[in-house]
């Protein structure tokens, strides 16, 4: 009882928590990654991968976030 | 009274824990404000080319070359405002250490790209203003050159406007990008040609000096202006059968324009009387067809197919009219462009291009008969009239780092080279010749 009177006032006292780029990463790997693994991926899918195809993450595969932007005039 | 306990213990941490939540949230503000002033975003490339070549020409004779290029890009983006963005791309391309300092030299709409040497080109640097979500206004030197398939080689994304059979320059003008639909981009790109007053020798152009005594003519000429209009429709779907399905139709106006710089005032060195009107007209048009179809069957299987054709008007009445004559010529080039990419770090591609005699390729690299050594880019495979394949292997070594090698052959029936960089056939060398080309590459982005 102590226990989780503690844990829900330190839950509300804690900052709001939004979702990284690595979370998104594991939410694609459908949690089959750690986010210490999507973290050293974010480069790859973020900067380095081809925009519409897929990078391999282990056993997953993750939609390319890279924006391939000043190629098309006007975006 | 345990209870009071563990209440008053509460109390107690809640200061602590809200310090820590308000210089936590004072440190995040502190990193989006440092994200606000920080408008810059850098990116660059680094390329070296290897290219072993042999010439054969109809006569027989033999020439064979190893050359050895670098070319580097750096790119620089800002966003001053939410619906502004500059785009910029400085880039050198050069032979390596040159023995005689005579490595073929070509300026004009691919001065960054014709390995002139280390120094530094702007490439690219334009602005798009968002006028709404679905207008955007251009300015600058705009990204015209590098269009699909330039970047198949390397396993990029597109990586410039308009297909590389359409164009291959880099061009300033103004745009406006229309955007009714995500999918559907309509363009209309304003790229006016300009010549200041000059002094124009008739010598040095076509040999047309308009006189018989064998001396050089030169006139003093007006200023000339060509307002070349391009318009484009450029549309992307899906299918089940292909992740990206995208076509362009592109329509490119150089309209009348007086050859010779409508050349007034006094000749020199000769005995002609001044040419009020060379009275030599040209006027262009270039349509492009542009499919391309990515991730066929969801194998990873890209097909690139463009289509170019041209069409020349020349009108040829004037004094300066001795060697040019009057005509339409009309031209078309093909190119396919297959590429496999099923393969985690390995792609497999092959080009293949065939062009008609009076093809016409907006294209300054092969500007000049001069240009055998660069015969072995890409872009001068473009130029090539009569027929080109081009196979080759890429290797990923790292998501940005890959090598290729590969082999091209060109069969070529003619060189064409003419005035806006657009190859023109009434100025062609007709002697044919075969270039086979073992080629390697290596590409850093970063």
């Amino acid at each position: 009882m102590k226990a989780l009177m503690l844990i829900a006032a330190l839950g509300l006292m804690a900052p709001n928590s939004f979702a990284g780029k690595a979370d998104d990463i594991v939410e694609a790997c459908g949690g089959k990654i750690s986010k210490k693994e999507a973290s050293r991926k974010i480069k790859d899918v973020y900067m380095r991968c081809v925009k519409g195809t897929k990078v391999q993450i282990k056993s997953c595969e993750v939609d390319c976030k890279n924006e391939t932007e000043g190629a098309k005039i006007g975006g | 009274m345990k209870k009071f306990k563990l209440l008053i213990t509460m109390l107690t941490l809640a200061p602590i824990f809200a310090f820590a939540q308000s210089d936590l949230e004072s440190r995040i503000d502190e990193l989006e404000e440092n994200q606000l002033l920080n408008i810059f975003s850098f990116s660059g490339n680094l390329k070296y080319m290897y290219d072993s070549r042999q010439l054969e020409t109809d006569a027989g004779d033999k020439q064979d070359g190893n050359w050895n290029r670098l070319s580097m890009g750096f790119n620089v983006v800002a966003k001053p405002y939410e619906d502004i963005t500059f785009y910029s791309t400085f880039r050198m391309s050069k032979f390596f250490n040159t023995i005689f300092g005579n490595e073929p030299n070509e300026g004009g709409l691919t001065e960054s790209r014709s390995f002139t040497g280390s120094q530094l080109y702007v490439e690219k640097a334009y602005a798009d203003v968002k006028m709404s979500d679905s207008l955007v206004f251009s300015f600058g030197r705009l990204p015209t050159i590098e269009g699909v398939p330039t970047n198949y080689h390397d396993g990029k994304s597109v990586m410039g406007t308009y297909p590389l059979m359409a164009y291959s320059a880099t061009l300033d003008g103004l745009a406006l990008t229309y955007k009714p639909l995500n999918s559907l981009a309509l363009r209309m790109v304003y790229t006016p040609f300009q010549g200041a007053p000059t002094n124009f020798s008739a010598e040095d152009d076509a040999n047309n000096d308009g006189d018989s005594d064998g001396k050089r003519v030169a006139f003093d000429t007006e200023p000339v202006n060509v307002e070349v209009i391009t318009a484009m429709l450029d549309y992307t779907t899906s299918f089940s059968w292909a992740r990206s399905f995208n076509v362009v139709l592109q329509y490119t106006d150089i309209p009348k324009y007086d050859l010779y710089h409508a050349a007034t005032g006094t000749a020199s060195g000769g005995t002609v009387a001044a040419v009020p009107n060379s009275g030599v007209h040209s006027e262009t048009t270039l349509t492009t067809i542009h499919v391309e179809m990515l991730d066929l069957a969801n194998i990873g299987l890209n097909l690139s197919v463009s289509h170019l054709m041209t069409e020349n008007l020349t009108e040829a009445t004037g004094a300066l009219a001795t060697s040019d004559s009057s005509g339409t010529q009309k031209g078309s080039g093909t190119l396919l462009a297959l590429q496999y990419a099923g393969l985690q770090n390995h792609i497999f591609g092959l080009h293949y291009l065939s062009s008609t005699k009076e093809y016409g390729k907006f294209d300054s690299i092969n500007n000049t008969l001069g240009s055998i050594v660069r015969d072995s880019g890409m872009e001068s495979f473009m130029s090539t009239v009569g027929s080109a394949a081009d196979v080759y292997y890429t290797h990923r070594f790292k998501p940005t780092f890959t090598g290729t090698l590969g082999y091209m052959m060109q069969d070529i029936d003619a060189v064409n080279w003419g005035r806006f960089g657009l190859t023109n056939p009434s100025e062609s060398d007709s002697s044919k010749k075969k270039i086979n080309t073992a080629y390697m590459r290596l590409n850093l982005d970063f």
